[in-house]
């Protein structure tokens, strides 16, 4: 028994097996694999076209896969309509039913599977509680505002206990103020339910804040897929870099584990000879005006600032080397007292571990 | 002065010009004199009790409704069918598709009555009657049912109907459940449409009903021998008919679900 939930819990809840979508000569989306286990908050993350909605509907079922195969809790569901599979999605437009209340909605699954008035009432009550609906049962749907909708659109699907709840985009058609709050209560509803949570974004903050499970997508790949933080820390390709977040991208060449960036820097850096590409995030590199300098010469780049934009929380440093290279640098604290300003000639340079060598793009 | 008074009685004119022989339908349907003419005699119901005992009457009423009956039925299905299919494809097809399936308005109702006349009576070798003005009806009415449904589908939203498969529920019940409720009142407005549409509807109805009448026809063969006032006694009943039809389903199409 014990061994069998073992077993149960290193096989993943989600598998997709060189799944990928063909719409006549277009490819939607090329062949994947993708596992998620029980329990993660899985965000795909990618700019719009790149297949992460087909992705979703292919899970969902309404999509069927031109190759591969799709397995939910050990179980082929590849060829299953989406009524049969034990997945439910909260739709990018809620897809509410407007000729319904709120509790009508939210009982809609429970009824068509046809079980008891007393025990349909009770989950639809548990369930409006769960998204903090409980006031608004007997509403129309077209009384509520955005945010109550999705609330709605949340618990109709929570309520039929799905083994994966899907969301698409499900946060995209509120304002700020909102989708902070409905960030803050999707975290809370998945830990409250203990569930399998997938979710398409195209917003990266939505998806750091939320997940953590990230898969970066790019036409019709995945470019990447790990924790967020490691994803932001360790890119590994040129689009997930820039993609995820700000960043400088480096190009030099390595002959015999030496590399030599176009910007001047030399480092040792073990490789295959050839073209290279290192990404370097803005806020690893550090900065100070060029007088300062030690007399030996540095690992980084000496340049002028082009460019200080104060964010509020931060600045935005523009560097240009000599040669015309420029350079980021986001600075948490600027310190006005340290002689950073447009024109000044500064030095930069980072740890070596700031540099992540990504695959050609 | 005087350009500010024109406007009014040239709507004024047109009104007594459109409506004024409506009101002396009516007027005169109620009237007890023999004549259709001034000065009136007494209020009475004379025309319509006479109406009613007139065989001849009933005959022609219970065809216009087995007529009218199947030709709502027949194109209510058919048109919605068309036209929730169309929407459904969310293409640039759909329009030129409906605008096709809307052709038989644009002809004149003579052409299509000849031709329904060659196809049975030459091609198929089938009796006029009923079924034969069925067609015909069918062939006009069901664009408007098909335009009323489409302006529906207009504002249909279509994630409703994969939240619904999402939820367990199959194509059947997805229908049954999320759609119809949605559509109804579009569609029993233009099934009213199409009734009061094949109710009034003339010159298909004289070419293709072979023996027999229709209500419209049964005015008009009345017209031709004797100026009797019940004509105007059947006109009363008709236009109650179709005013009140066509009222209810302004009301119920302008439902917005």
């Amino acid at each position: 028994m014990s061994e069998a939930i073992r077993a149960g819990e290193a096989e993943p809840l989600l598998r997709l097996s060189a799944v990928s979508k063909r719409y006549g000569a277009a490819t939607a989306l090329h062949p994947i694999d993708l596992a998620v286990t029980k329990g993660s908050f899985t965000a795909i993350l990618g700019p719009s076209g790149c297949g992460k909605s087909t992705l979703l509907r292919l899970i969902a079922g309404f999509t069927e896969p031109s190759t591969g195969s799709i397995e939910i809790a050990g179980r082929d569901v590849t060829r299953l309509v989406p009524e049969k599979r034990p997945t439910n999605m909260v739709f990018q437009g809620y897809g509410l039913f407007p000729h319904m209340t709120v509790a009508e909605n939210v009982g809609f699954g429970l009824t068509i599977a046809r079980r008891s008035r007393s025990e349909i009432g009770e989950r639809v009550a548990e369930t409006l509680a769960l998204v903090r609906l409980e006031e608004l049962a007997g509403r129309p749907i077209q009384a509520l505002s955005g945010g109550q909708q999705q609330r709605v659109a949340l618990a109709r699907a929570l309520i039929m206990r799905p083994l994966i709840l899907l969301l698409d985009e499900p946060l995209a058609a509120l304002d700020l103020k909102l989708r902070q709050a409905m960030q803050t209560e999707l975290r809370r509803i998945h830990k409250e339910t203990n569930g399998t949570f997938v979710f398409v974004t195209h917003d990266q903050g939505e998806a750091f804040s939320l997940a953590d499970n990230l898969v970066v997508m790019n036409e019709g790949r995945i470019e990447q897929i790990g924790r967020p933080q490691d994803v932001y820390i360790r890119p590994k390709t040129l689009f997930v870099s820039q993609f995820v977040g700000d960043t400088n991208i480096l190009e030099g060449t390595r002959r015999s584990g030496v590399v030599e960036l176009a910007a001047g820097p030399r480092f040792a850096s073990a490789g295959p000879d050839g073209k290279v590409t290192f990404v370097l995030r803005p806020e690893t590199v550090r900065i100070r005006p060029a007088q300062d300098l030690p007399s030996s010469p540095i690992a980084g780049i000496t340049g002028t600032i082009e460019e200080l934009h104060l964010l509020g929380d931060g600045a935005r440093i523009t560097v240009t080397a000599p040669e015309g290279h420029q350079l980021i640098v986001r600075l948490p604290n600027p310190r006005f007292g340290d002689g950073l300003a447009p024109g000044i000639r500064v030095a930069v340079d980072w740890a070596d571990d700031a540099l992540t060598e990504v695959g050609a793009p | 002065m005087t350009r500010r008074l024109v406007w009014p009685l040239v709507m004024t004119a047109l009104s007594a010009f459109l409506l004024g022989p409506l009101i002396l339908v009516v007027v005169f349907s109620f009237n007890s004199n023999e004549l259709i003419s001034f000065p009136m005699g007494g209020l009475s119901l004379r025309w319509y009790h006479q109406l009613i005992g007139d065989d001849a009457f009933q005959a022609a009423l219970l065809n216009s409704l087995a007529i009218a009956l199947p030709t709502a039925f027949i194109s209510t299905v058919t048109g919605a069918l068309a036209a929730y299919t169309f929407a459904e494809w969310r293409t640039r097809f759909g329009l030129p598709a409906l605008s096709v399936l809307g052709l038989p308005v644009l002809l004149p109702p003579l052409v299509i009555a000849i031709a329904l006349v060659v196809l049975f009576a030459r091609w198929l070798d089938l009796p006029l009657g009923r079924p034969a003005v069925i067609c015909g009806h069918v062939l006009v009415t069901q664009p408007f049912v098909a335009a009323v449904v489409a302006a529906r589908m207009a504002s249909f939203d279509f994630t409703v109907l994969e939240a619904a498969r999402d939820l367990g529920a199959s194509r059947f019940q997805t229908f049954v459940k999320v759609t119809l409720p949605q559509i109804r009142a579009a569609i029993i407005g233009a099934a009213l449409i199409a009734f009061a549409l094949s109710l009034d509807e003339f010159i298909i109805a004289v070419f293709t009903i072979g023996g027999g009448n229709t209500l419209s026809t049964f005015v008009w063969g009345k017209i031709k021998t004797t100026l009797d006032p019940s004509i105007n006694a059947i006109a009363t009943i008709m236009l109650a008919m179709t005013v009140s039809l066509t009222l209810i389903a302004l009301r119920l199409t302008r439902y917005r679900g």
